[in-house]
């Protein structure tokens, strides 16, 4: 059983943007109805008090306990339902508790559409967000609360690639600046001597880079490039978990499967670990050992690759592969295909029970009540459906 | 074969040479021809104003002597810009004249430039509380009457020397003028922190001193650069403005708004000595207008979309329109010929 | 078996720039006919854009058209007056784009923007307009069209605004439907939902779409007809069932690199065939075979010289000198 690298546990990420407002018209036509029925129940009772006062008292004497007709309570109950809304806090839950864990050398994939929470959760992973809530560990050490001077060793361990090239590299340093800075600012080098050189150009070379761009500025080059001095940023840390964020989808698909071939012929010589976090349901089969699929901040199904193609549980799964284009000609026009309707919903105000309900060609009632349990329903295989596994 | 890979990477090793942003920023501005002019312009009258200040430092020119008997004479070969109506001559109180404006420009707009950078940075950079403060005392320092508060002040210290007023005005000037470089700083940060590369430095633990000052300020320097020259032309004439109300120096020191407003004072010597607002007037109007032909030219430099050509491409691009004029002209005579 | 609706004859287009004459589009050929689909595929740089925009005659200074005709129903493009060309765009031919949120205007509510176009070209009242507007929507799948139309477009997901779009490009029934990436920016599930609907309305209103992408599995989806570009030229060209057939006798190595560098989800792999290199600069664009700097089987003569588009089998035409998969030195 290899090691377990890294580990989440109830990882949530919760972004504040606000409060409720729009619940200001329905109190004030609550309020006035209650008054109305209370003034029709008691009519002799505080004919004298203003109708905001007498709104306070019925509500002192209903939580008291007191008993008014059935129209009346129902009125009150909505009331105090919607004035404990009013005014809430409201956040982006980019996270909504998760738990995942990456052995040494392996690689996880993470798929979802935009939205979904999967860039959140590689970034909070390194701790470039702080957590709302949940614990991380890396390697067995509880990282949740370090400092970021506490970080510091850490960062050598564990790096990131973005998926723009073109914003993801500084334009007013050069390549071997960007790529040795780090190397420098860590200690691993005293100065930029000629150890320090031959080191950035031996990584420079690993990514597929020639000795002489080193004094070039980022401007001079393609793509797949830029993403190639990307990966020898994080590389040269001697890293060994990587996130890759789209690290291939802003890429042409000839430079794509490049880079693809590079990361995993990086992961053999180094033993990497990588969180390849994507879009593209094929790349992700193609690179990872483990797949995660999220949907709305929230981890639907997990499992190992070829069960997760071969046997997918839950019907965003079923939707997702059936939805990706293929070039087999044959397969796709013998594929069911399974076509979500409508939009992916609000992550501030998210729907109850499962998320997916409002989407799921199966949806029953239960699944607008309550949030299905994230369970192992075979070995190694984690879903999150009440009807896992149902045919769609 | 090796040609062919070379090829492919996009770049042989003796490939043209390699630029840098900043350079690449030199030939655009380079090829601009109307910033060029400004730019030379801008050099030819400072090294007059500086030359000549040195000058009458050194000999001792006297600037308050009266010639009574040379009083408002049109220019000649002596007194290539006539005399004022004191007999003093015009051409080396003009000359003089810019140093002051070059003093207060240069030393108001590095105070508004340092002040505005700092507290922009500062507020894009760490954001939430301290942010909203530094912004609120912007706004504030934003809705200064700056008239009213120059006359007051410079009410002040009436009695004080000149020397010292003159720290006075550059003190205002550049007081007032920070606030914008401090929004245009913060809302660049607060882009750039947007960018990934930000994002990347965190992650591979650059300390936040070296994330400021390695990653964000030399992205940040040449928008300063362009809205400091900005600043610069705005403060020479804020104070031709007070001059030319007399809250800055005053007599004898020269300065162009003190000169503008001698000859503005009545009516006759603006219609009849057209000399001692003319020379002024003119020196003032070009000294700003090639500050600002500077800054139009580093903006349209910095802007990374503006393409950027050098010479040599760009007399290549002649020579192949010329040639394609000549083949076009060949075929059509061909063609001709052909019919015939 | 004259319907063409739009024949592209040996179109070139250049961009005059300072730096030397960047070659978008030289000499590329295709025809559609009505209902058909023509899918143009390509990595960026390959001048499926420009095609497009030219067709369009949306060119910007520096890009010229300085050869080839574009017969759109017998009538020659290049060269038009912008004012007839006005009419065309929008009337018989519309575009939708990548980016739907940049190709609204902001301000306006959606009724209004896709109404405009209806009142100006077919002339009818604000009122009936509006009324068409509606009736677009509902074509296009947009759950209770009566409330979106009053909608700003910042309050239209994604997908809802692509939808817009082609409402908007459907407005005056075009007989073209020019499609620029049209869901790139757009997740799986949402593109499925875009595939699906541009299907059905070509089979409703008979349609002929030219749809540009860099996708090839996208191509697979919805064209009848590929067309695969690469720096400027058409490579191949051929029904969608010969293109993306695997065991197919004749092939372009570079469309073969494409098809094999996409990981299948059926197969398992362990490493990924690639094109090596990449794309040559628009400037520096090699002397014979455009592709030869990358491809794998390149020989003196694809150095050297330059291959045409030659047919190799009945609709099936190839630019390369040694179009038969088999006899290749490897």
């Amino acid at each position: 059983m290899p090691k377990v690298l890294l580990e989440t546990k109830g990882i949530k990420q919760y972004f504040p943007t606000g409060k409720r407002r729009n619940e200001k018209k329905n109190l004030k036509r609550l309020s006035e109805k209650a008054v109305k029925i209370y003034k029709n129940d008691y009519p002799t009772e505080n004919p004298q008090l203003k109708e905001k006062d007498l709104l306070n008292l019925i509500l002192e004497q209903f939580k008291e306990g007191k008993k008014f007709s059935d129209e009346l309570n129902a009125t009150l109950t909505e009331y105090e339902a919607r004035s404990n809304v009013h005014g809430e806090r409201l956040y982006v839950r980019a996270n909504d508790g998760i738990d995942l864990a990456i052995f040494e050398g392996e690689t996880v994939g993470l798929v979802g559409e935009s939205g979904c929470g999967k860039s959140t959760l590689g970034r909070t992973i390194l701790k470039l967000y702080e957590p709302t809530e949940g614990e991380i560990f890396f390697n067995g050490e509880d990282i949740t609360k370090y400092s970021s001077n506490k970080m510091m060793p850490l960062r050598r361990e564990m790096q990131i690639i973005f998926q723009d090239p073109y914003s993801a590299l500084n334009p007013r340093m050069t390549v071997g600046e960007i790529i040795g800075e780090a190397l420098l600012e860590h200690g691993v080098f005293k100065s930029r001597n000629d150890d320090f050189e031959n080191y950035v150009k031996e990584i420079m070379k690993t990514c597929g880079l020639e000795d002489y761009m080193i004094y070039r500025y980022p401007h001079e080059f393609s793509g797949g490039q830029r993403q190639r001095i990307g990966i020898a940023r994080a590389l040269a840390l001697k890293p060994k978990f990587i996130v890759c964020d789209e690290a291939v989808s802003a890429l042409d698909v000839s430079i794509q499967s490049q880079i693809i071939n590079l990361l995993k012929d990086l992961q053999k010589e180094f033993g990497l670990a990588y969180l390849f976090i994507s879009h593209d349901l094929s790349v992700v089969k193609h690179i990872s050992d483990r797949i995660g699929v999220m949907y709305l901040g929230d981890m639907v199904e997990f499992s190992d690759k070829d069960s997760l193609y071969e046997n997918p549980l839950h019907p965003y799964t079923k939707a997702l592969l059936s939805a990706i284009p293929e070039t087999d000609l044959q397969k796709s026009r013998s594929k069911k295909k399974i076509i979500l309707e409508g939009d992916i919903p609000s992550n501030v105000i998210v729907p109850t029970g499962c998320k997916f309900h409002t989407r799921c060609p199966i949806a029953k009632n239960i699944c607008k009540r309550d949030i299905p349990e994230f369970r192992e329903v075979e070995k190694g295989h984690f879903v999150a459906c009440h009807f896992s596994g149902a045919e769609i | 074969m090796s040609a062919i890979t070379e090829q492919s990477k996009g770049f042989s090793k003796d490939d043209e040479v390699i630029l840098s942003p900043t350079q690449q920023i030199i030939i655009k501005f380079k090829n601009n021809k109307l910033a060029m002019f400004g730019f030379w312009l801008f050099v030819s009258i400072v090294s007059v104003v500086v030359v000549t200040h040195f000058y009458t430092k050194f000999t001792g020119y006297d600037f308050s002597a009266t010639h009574p008997e040379l009083k408002n004479l049109p220019p000649s070969w002596q007194h290539p810009f006539g005399t004022d109506r004191y007999g003093r001559n015009t051409f080396v109180r003009v000359l003089e004249g810019g140093w002051i404006s070059l003093q207060v420009g240069f030393l108001s707009t590095i105070m508004a430039v340092t002040i505005g950078v700092t507290m922009g940075a500062i507020s894009g950079y760490f954001g939430g509380k301290i942010d909203a403060l530094i912004m609120r005392i912007v706004e504030v320092i934003y809705s200064f009457p700056f008239l009213a508060i120059a006359y007051i002040i410079s009410a002040i210290f009436r009695d004080r020397p000149a020397e010292f007023r003159l720290f006075v005005i550059i003190g205002i000037l550049g007081f007032i003028r920070w606030t914008g470089l401090a929004r245009l700083v913060r809302g660049q940060i607060l882009s750039l922190k947007e960018q990934e590369f930000i994002l990347a430095a965190k992650a591979l633990g650059i300390k936040k001193r070296n994330q400021i000052m390695r990653h964000l300020i030399p992205n940040v320097m040449a928008m300063v650069v362009v809205s400091g020259t900005l600043t610069f032309a705005n403060a020479i004439l804020g104070e031709a403005f007070l001059s030319f109300l007399g809250l800055s120096v005053t007599e004898p020191i020269p300065t162009w708004g003190a000169l503008l407003a001698k000859a503005s004072s009545n009516s006759t010597s603006l219609r009849s000595f057209w000399w001692i607002w003319v020379f002024p007037g003119t020196m003032l109007f070009m000294f700003i207008m090639s500050i600002n032909l500077i800054g139009e030219g580093l903006r349209d430099a910095i802007d990374p979309k503006a393409e950027f050509t050098t010479k040599e491409e760009k007399k290549a691009a002649k020579e192949r329109r010329k040639a394609q004029k000549k083949a076009a002209k060949e075929g059509k005579l061909v063609s001709k010929g052909g019919a015939m | 078996m004259n319907n063409k609706l739009l024949e592209v004859k040996n179109l070139h287009t250049y961009f005059f720039t300072n730096k030397g004459t960047v070659k978008a589009v030289q000499g590329v050929d295709f025809t559609i006919e009505a209902g058909k689909t023509l899918g143009i595929v390509g990595e960026s740089g390959s001048g499926k854009s420009v095609t497009s925009f030219s067709i369009l005659n949306l060119l910007d200074h520096p890009g010229k058209i300085v050869d080839g005709e574009i017969n759109f129903n017998g009538k020659n493009l290049v060269g038009i007056k912008e004012q007839e060309m006005r009419h065309i765009r929008g009337n018989d031919i519309s575009m939708i784009f990548q980016e739907p949120m940049t190709s609204l205007n902001p301000v306006h509510r959606i009724g209004r923007q896709i109404s405009e176009p209806i009142m100006l070209h077919q002339g009818k009242s604000k009122k009936e307009a509006w009324d068409a507007a509606v009736e677009l929507l509902r074509e296009v799948k947009i759950p209770n069209p009566e409330s979106v139309v009053y909608n700003y477009p910042f309050q239209l997901s994604g997908g809802m605004r692509q939808r817009v779009m082609i409402a908007m490009a459907l407005a005056c029934e075009p007989k073209l439907l020019i499609a620029d990436e049209p869901t790139t920016a757009l997740d799986v599930t949402i593109q499925a939902q875009i595939f699906k609907l541009m299907n059905d309305l070509k089979r409703i209103h008979n349609t002929a779409i030219i749809f540009i992408t860099h996708d090839l599995g996208a191509i697979a989806e919805l064209a009848d007809d590929v067309a695969v570009m690469y720096t400027g030229e058409i490579v191949e060209r051929a029904p969608v069932d010969t293109i993306f057939d695997r065991e197919s006798k004749y092939s372009h190595p570079y469309k073969e690199g494409l098809l094999k560098s996409i990981p299948l989800l059926d197969e398992k792999v362990e490493r990924l065939d690639q094109i090596k290199g990449s794309v040559p600069h628009p400037l520096k664009l090699p002397k014979g075979c455009r592709f030869s700097t990358r491809c794998e089987y390149s020989t003196d003569k694809c150095v050297n010289e330059k291959p045409e588009l030659v047919e190799v089998a009945s609709g099936h035409l190839i630019r390369c000198f040694y179009p038969e998969t088999g006899c290749r030195n490897a």
